[in-house]
């Protein structure tokens, strides 16, 4: 594997989705590839930057109300689909 | 229910309509609970819901890149990756939620709903392959593209943004 398809590779192995004979060789090139092995570092702390900082927006208030009123007409209308 | 109305934000791109897919995604899955087989994830089976009530809801109203968006490949970032972050990982330190908000909302909506499911709802690659009918495959490049594109917005938000300095070096990918 060159280090263009260990990019490639970088997010499936920093998400732990990669198997077999794939996490073999990605985990082999990176400790002999500085390069890389600051690649998937970099694709590792972006990710999680995502992942602890980004606060969801909660609903409006009055979704809920909204979603339950829509649902009991339906359940007290005839049943479709 | 905030977490279905937080990704049909990301599916709409626009309040209202969140609110509208959210409460039909939810009489969906009430008219068709009969078909959710116990003991598989329900969460991913109301995320389905969302994503196809997403697809109908645009197609309805013939506003066909929500359509497109979501079905097709979105294209991969044009310029190439330079390595801006490698060189200033540090500026990610500076984002605040709301920047990284910025930024996904920056991305095509078939790149943005797959770095939401994957990093923002935590689902795994197969998961996401059923939501969005996808194979397994797809999912993993449509990622790689997803967030090398997030990547490129990140970084260009912190130059904005001042969180980074010009880089140390700027080389050809």
């Amino acid at each position: 594997m060159n280090c263009h398809e260990i990019r490639v590779l970088a997010d499936a192995f920093v998400d732990c989705e990669l198997k077999g004979a794939h996490k073999e060789r990605v985990g082999s090139h990176i400790t002999q590839c500085p390069a890389c092995r600051m690649w998937i570092d970099m694709v590792q702390r972006a990710r999680d930057t995502v992942r602890t900082k980004v606060v969801k927006r909660p609903a409006p208030e009055g979704l809920e109300a909204k979603i339950r009123d829509v649902v009991d007409r339906a359940r007290g209308g005839p049943e479709r689909g | 229910m905030h977490d279905l109305y937080f990704a049909a934000l990301g599916l709409a791109h626009n309040a209202r309509d969140a609110e509208d897919l959210v409460q039909e995604a939810y009489l969906k899955a009430f008219k068709n609970f009969r078909r959710f087989r116990p003991g598989t994830n329900f969460k991913a089976w109301i995320y389905r819901i969302l994503v196809n009530t997403s697809i109908d809801f645009y197609r309805r109203r013939s506003r066909a890149p929500m359509l497109s968006a979501l079905t097709e490949e979105a294209p991969a970032p044009s310029a190439p990756e330079r390595h801006r972050l490698l060189d200033n990982m540090e500026a990610l330190d500076s984002f605040v939620g709301d920047d990284v908000r910025h930024a996904l909302d920056e991305l095509p909506p078939a790149h943005r709903i797959v770095v939401l499911l994957a990093d923002i709802e935590g689902f795994k690659y197969r998961e996401i392959a059923s939501i969005l009918r996808i194979p397994l495959g797809t999912v993993m490049s449509r990622l790689h593209h997803a967030r090398r594109h997030l990547r490129i917005a990140l970084w260009d938000f912190a130059r904005r943004q001042g969180y980074a300095g010009p880089p140390r070096r700027e080389r050809k990918a």
